[in-house]
C-alpha cells in the first residue's frame, strides 16, 4: 500500500488556482522530496495531504484511507513538522509533550526527552522563548515520538542556519536507518533533501512539472562542456536528440545542460567530444525552473 | 475523549492565571462595608451584593473575551495547526475549548464568591432579585439560567470574532440574516408579551417581579435554547469543516448558524402569526360582551386558547359569524384598572350601523394615548379604521352620539368632545373633580353631554354617604354646569343601574332610587331589598319584587315613580324582562322554583293589564339579567343567546365559558 497517493488535486483561491490537478504517489519506505519555489503551491498540498484543508477537486489518500473524512484516526501514525512551529507558546515543552502523549497510542516520552537534550533543549523551557533551529529541533522530536509510519515534513529548516539545518537533516537520516519510515518532505534546502530524497517532485505554479526518482534524474541531467566556437546561428546537432534545457556560449567553446543524456547519441557528426559533469539538485532545479533557490 | 480531555485541560492549564486573579477580586467585597460611598445596611449583605455584582460583570466580561479569543485568535495567529497536526478530532477540540472557556469563566465567578462565602455563606442572589415572586423560585433557577446566558454569550462571540477575523464577504450575509432573525425574533416576542402570553424573561428580575402567565417564559427559553444550539453547532462545525481555513470555516459556520436560525426565526414569526390569528370559535373564557341595539352584533373578549393569558377582543356578527378583530379588550381591562374605570369594550350608534372602540399600543400602560377606532358594521367586508380622534392620558369614560358622529370622553382631567369623520375638537372643558368612582357619561341631546360620577370615598370621616356629581356640556358654548348631591348612596354596592332620557336608577344600600337625570333630585324610592330595576326600551321602569307567593313585575312611570302596571306570577321565582316587541308590549321569561321547574314564555300588554302565557322553553340556563344585556352565561352547548323572537336560545360560542 501506498501511504500517500494523491489525485488530480485542486486548490483555488477565488480566481488563483493554488493547485492545478496534481497527482502523485509516495511509496512505502520511499523519501519523497517536494520542491517549488515560494507560492508554488506547495504549503496549500501540505494541508491537503494532512486534511487541514479540503481540496476543490480531486482526493488524497493516506495511509490508505480518505485523510479529510479520518484525519483525527490516521494521523495517529503520521508525524508533523511545520513549516512554522505553532505550538503555543506560553506552554513549556514539557507541557507540550505531556498534551501530546495523550494523543498517541504510543508514545516515545523517553525518545523525546533524550533527542532535546542531544538538541541541547531545556524541557521546561516556553515554546515561544525557543531560537528558530531549537522551535525545529522540537517540532522533529515531538513528530518522532509517535512513531510514525509516515513524517511529514513541511519546509523543516526554513530561515536555519547552516548548524541547525544539519542537525534536523542527521536527524531525520537516524529516524530513516533506524526504521525506514516513509517521508514526505518539503525544502528549499535542496543540499539536504539531495542526500536523502528517493524521489524528487517539482512543483511549478501549482503544477507538478516533475516527479522522478532521484537516481533517474541525476543521471538524465547532465552538464555538457563542447570545447568548439560555433559561429551565430549554428548549432551543436548533437544536442538536440538529448532535450538541451540550457545552451550558454563561452569563451572555450558552448556549455549545455541536457535533460536527456544518453551517452550512445553523443557519437555523430560532430566537431569533438564534450566534457560531460553530473549536477547537483539545485542545478537541476534551477534549469528547470529558471531560478536559484539561494537567496530568497 | 482522550482529546477533549487533553484540550479542555490544556485551556485550563494555559489560562490558570484568570482563576487566580478572580480570587484575588474576590477579596473587594470583604472591604465593601468600609469602602466610600456604599449604602448601609448589614455588612453581609453589603459584601454579599458586591461579590455577586462583581461575579456578575466578571463573568460575562470573560464569557465575551473568551468566546472570541479560543479558537477565532489561533485561526488567525496561525496557531490552530498544531492542534490539526495531531490525531485529534475537530469535534473534541471545539468541544474541549468551549467546556474550558465555559469552566474558567462559571470557575472565575465562584472564585469571586469565595472568600465572601467562607465569611457570610453563599450570597443569596433571590435576595437580590426578588425571585420570592415564584416565577423563578430558587437562586438554583438564577444560576442555571446564568450559566446559559454564559453558554450563549461565549458561542456568540466566537462566531462574531471569526465573522469578524475572517473579513470574508460572507460578512455581508450574516448582517442580512442578523437583520432578518433579530428584528423578527424580537418583534414577535415583544408582540407575543404585548398580547398577554407573558411577560419578558428579565422583567421578573426587577425590583418589583412581574408575574403572570409563563407561556412566553417558554417561548423565551426554546428561542434561547434555539439560538444555542444554532450558536454551538455552527461553531462546531466552523472547527470540523473548516478547520485551519478561517474563509473556509467562516462560510460553514455562516451556513450553519443562519440555515437553523432563520427558519426558527420564521417558525416564531409563524408561531405569532397564529397566535394573534385566534378567532371567537377560540375563546375559552368570556370576559366581557356589549350588545348593539339594532344589529346582530356584539363585542366579545376573553381568553383564548393555548395562548398564556391572550385575551383578544371581536367584533363578531352572531348571525353570520363574520368577525374583525378589535383590540379594545387591552384599553377596557387593563390590569391598572379598577373595576369601576374600566372602559365599556365598545359603544355602538342607536341605528347599529357604527361601533367605535380605544385601542393603545400597550396593555400594561392604560396611560397611552388611545386611538379611537371605528367599524360601519352595515358594510359587507368593512374592516376597522383608525379615526382622527386621539384621546390623550387614561380614559376613564367614552361615550357615542345616538346618531353615531360624535365621541365624549373623559380623559385627562377633562371632559372632550370631538367630531368622529373629521377629527376635530368641538368641546374640551375642563372637570373640577373627577372620582375614582362609577361614572357614566351619555349623550342628552344632540348638543348635550351628561356625566354622572358617584364617589365612593366614603371612608372619609366627614361624609356620611356618597355624593352624585352631574355635570352637563353644552358642545355649542364649550360651558360645564356641575350639581353635586349629597349623600346620594350609602355604600359600596351603590351604583348607577340605568339612563333613560331625563332619569336615571341609582341603588343605595337596600334602596332603588329614581332620580331627576338633570338635577340629581330624587324623583322616588323604588323598593327595598331585592327588588331589582330597569328601563324598558321606551322608557318606563321594571320593577322586579319576589314575594313569598311568587314574583311581582311592576312597570312604573318615569316621570313620577308611579305604578302603571302590575303582573303577579304565582309560584314564579325567577322573571326576566325580554324585550319589547311593539308599543305597550314587553316579552318576560318566567321559571318557578327548583332546578328543574320549567321555563315559560308570557306576553304583556301594558294598555290592558293581560298576561298571555306563550310556550315553554328549553333553555339550559339563565340567558340574560334584562332587556338589552347580552349573553353571558353558559348552557349546556357553550355560550347561548335567548332569542326572543323565536323564544330558542343561540349557541353563540361553543366552546367558550363566561369569565368570573
Amino acid at each position: 500500500m501506498n501511504p500517500i497517493v494523491l489525485e488530480g488535486l485542486t486548490v483555488r483561491y477565488g480566481d488563483r488556482v493554488a493547485l492545478d490537478s496534481v497527482s502523485l504517489t509516495v511509496a512505502e519506505g520511499a523519501v519523497y522530496a517536494l520542491l517549488g519555489r515560494n507560492g508554488a503551491g506547495k504549503s496549500s498540498l501540505v494541508r491537503c495531504l494532512l486534511g487541514e484543508q479540503k481540496p476543490d477537486a480531486g482526493r488524497v489518500s493516506l495511509l490508505g484511507k480518505d485523510v479529510w473524512r479520518e484525519r483525527a484516526a490516521l494521523l495517529r501514525e503520521v508525524g508533523v513538522v511545520p513549516e512554522e512551529p505553532d505550538m503555543p507558546p506560553a506552554m513549556t515543552l514539557r507541557q507540550i509533550a505531556r498534551f501530546c502523549s495523550r494523543l498517541y497510542p504510543s508514545w516515545d516520552g523517553a525518545g523525546v526527552e533524550a533527542r532535546l537534550k542531544r538538541f541541547g533543549v531545556p524541557a521546561d523551557t516556553p515554546f515561544g522563548r525557543l531560537s528558530k533551529g531549537q522551535k525545529a529541533q522540537v517540532s522533529m522530536a515531538l513528530a518522532l515520538a509517535g512513531s510514525p509510519r509516515l513524517l511529514v515534513l513541511d519546509d523543516p529548516t526554513l530561515g536555519l542556519d547552516a548548524v541547525a539545518r544539519k542537525a534536523v537533516f542527521e536527524e531525520l537520516i537516524g529516524e530513516l536507518a533506524d526504521r525506514g519510515t516513509t517521508v514526505f518532505i518539503t525544502s528549499h534546502d535542496l543540499a539536504g533533501v539531495e542526500r536523502i530524497a528517493d524521489r524528487v517532485a517539482v512543483l511549478r505554479q501549482g503544477k507538478l512539472v516533475l516527479d522522478e526518482e532521484m537516481e533517474t534524474l541525476k543521471h538524465r541531467f547532465r552538464r555538457l562542456s563542447f570545447p568548439v566556437a560555433l559561429t551565430p546561428g549554428e548549432r551543436e546537432p548533437r544536442l538536440e536528440a538529448l532535450a538541451p534545457v540550457a545552451v550558454a556560449a563561452r569563451g572555450w567553446g558552448i556549455e549545455a545542460v541536457v535533460a536527456n543524456y544518453d551517452e550512445d547519441r553523443l557519437e555523430g557528426p560532430g566537431k569533438g567530444g564534450p566534457e560531460v559533469s553530473a549536477l547537483t539538485l539545485e542545478e537541476i532545479f534551477i534549469a528547470l525552473t529558471g531560478e536559484s533557490e539561494e537567496g530568497r | 475523549m482522550r482529546g477533549f480531555l487533553a484540550v479542555f485541560e490544556r485551556e485550563i492549564v494555559e489560562r490558570r492565571l484568570l482563576l487566580a486573579a478572580a480570587l484575588v477580586l474576590g477579596l473587594v467585597p470583604l472591604l465593601a462595608p468600609l469602602l466610600p460611598g456604599m449604602p448601609s445596611g448589614p455588612p453581609a449583605e453589603l459584601r454579599g451584593g458586591t461579590a455577586l455584582g462583581i461575579a456578575l460583570v466578571l463573568t460575562l466580561a470573560l464569557a465575551l473575551l473568551l468566546g472570541s479569543s479560543v479558537i477565532a485568535r489561533d485561526l488567525v495567529e496561525r496557531r490552530l495547526g498544531f492542534y490539526f497536526a495531531r490525531p485529534l478530532s475537530g469535534a473534541a477540540l471545539w468541544a474541549g475549548k468551549l467546556a474550558a472557556a465555559t469552566a474558567l469563566t462559571v470557575g472565575a465567578g465562584l472564585l469571586v464568591l469565595l472568600p465572601t462565602t467562607l465569611l457570610n455563606g453563599f450570597p443569596d442572589a433571590s435576595g437580590y432579585w426578588g425571585t420570592s415572586s415564584g416565577v423563578f423560585r430558587s437562586g438554583f433557577d438564577l444560576a442555571v439560567i446564568w450559566f446559559g446566558i454564559l453558554l450563549l454569550t461565549i458561542s456568540a462571540a466566537h462566531a462574531m470574532s471569526v465573522m469578524i477575523r475572517s473579513r470574508s464577504p460572507w460578512l455581508l450575509l450574516d448582517l442580512v440574516a442578523l437583520g432578518i432573525t433579530v428584528p423578527v425574533a424580537g418583534t414577535c416576542l415583544l408582540t407575543l408579551a404585548r398580547n398577554g402570553a407573558g411577560v419578558q424573561v428579565w422583567e421578573r428580575f426587577g425590583p418589583a417581579p412581574v408575574t403572570g402567565p409563563t407561556l412566553l417564559l417558554y417561548i423565551e427559553i426554546a428561542v434561547a435554547l434555539v439560538a444555542l444550539l444554532g450558536l454551538t453547532l455552527a461553531g462546531g462545525a466552523q472547527v470540523t469543516r473548516g478547520r485551519t481555513d478561517l474563509r473556509r470555516g467562516h462560510r460553514v459556520l455562516s451556513i450553519v448558524l443562519w440555515s437553523l436560525l432563520l427558519p426558527a426565526a420564521l417558525g416564531l414569526a409563524g408561531y405569532t402569526r397564529w397566535f394573534l390569528a385566534a378567532s371567537p370559535e377560540d375563546l375559552v373564557s368570556v370576559h366581557g360582551t356589549v350588545g348593539s341595539p339594532a344589529s346582530p352584533w356584539i363585542a366579545i373578549y376573553g381568553q383564548a386558547a393555548h395562548r398564556g393569558g391572550y385575551r383578544p377582543g371581536f367584533l363578531y356578527d352572531v348571525g353570520s359569524g363574520r368577525f374583525v378583530r378589535a383590540g379594545f379588550g387591552r384599553s377596557s381591562f387593563s390590569s391598572g384598572l379598577s373595576p369601576f374605570n374600566r372602559l365599556p369594550l365598545a359603544r355602538f350608534s342607536a341605528d347599529g350601523r357604527r361601533a367605535v372602540w380605544l385601542e393603545s399600543g400597550d396593555m400594561r400602560t392604560p396611560r397611552d394615548d388611545q386611538e379611537l377606532m371605528t367599524l360601519d358594521l352595515r358594510r359587507p367586508g368593512a374592516s376597522p379604521q383608525p379615526t382622527r380622534v386621539l384621546l390623550r392620558g387614561m380614559v376613564s369614560s367614552f361615550a357615542l352620539s345616538p346618531d353615531g358622529r360624535r365621541v365624549a370622553a373623559i380623559h385627562d382631567s377633562r371632559l372632550t368632545v370631538d367630531e368622529i369623520d373629521s377629527g376635530r375638537l368641538l368641546a374640551s372643558a375642563r372637570l373640577e373633580g373627577v372620582y375614582y368612582g362609577q361614572q357614566l357619561l351619555a349623550f342628552s341631546g344632540p348638543d348635550r353631554v351628561r356625566l354622572y360620577q358617584l364617589d365612593l370615598s366614603y371612608e372619609l370621616p366627614s361624609r356620611t354617604g356618597m355624593t352624585l356629581s352631574l355635570s352637563e356640556l353644552d358642545v355649542a358654548t364649550g360651558r360645564l354646569t356641575t350639581t353635586r348631591v349629597e349623600d346620594a348612596a350609602y355604600d359600596l354596592s351603590a351604583g348607577i343601574v340605568g339612563l333613560s332620557g331625563d332619569r336615571i336608577l341609582l341603588r343605595g344600600r337596600n334602596v332603588l332610587q329614581l332620580r331627576d337625570g338633570a338635577t340629581g333630585k330624587l324623583v322616588a324610592e323604588l323598593g327595598k331589598a331585592g327588588v331589582r330595576g330597569s328601563f324598558l326600551p321606551e322608557g318606563k321602569v321594571a320593577l322586579l319584587t319576589r314575594e313569598t307567593a311568587g314574583s311581582d313585575l311592576r312597570i312604573l312611570d318615569a316621570g313620577t315613580g308611579t305604578e302603571l302596571r302590575r303582573f303577579h306570577f304565582p309560584a314564579v321565582r325567577t322573571v326576566v324582562v325580554a324585550d319589547q316587541p311593539g308599543p305597550e308590549i314587553v316579552r318576560v321569561v318566567t321559571r318557578g322554583a327548583g332546578g328543574s321547574a320549567p321555563w315559560q314564555l308570557w306576553m304583556l300588554d301594558l294598555s290592558t293589564g293581560e298576561a298571555r302565557p306563550g310556550q315553554r322553553l328549553a333553555l339550559t340556563t339563565l340567558p340574560f339579567l334584562g332587556a338589552g344585556a347580552w349573553p353571558s352565561s353558559r348552557g349546556r352547548d357553550g355560550m347561548v343567546w335567548f332569542d326572543p323572537a323565536s323564544a330558542r336560545e343561540v349557541v353563540v360560542l361553543r366552546d367558550g365559558l363566561p369569565g368570573r
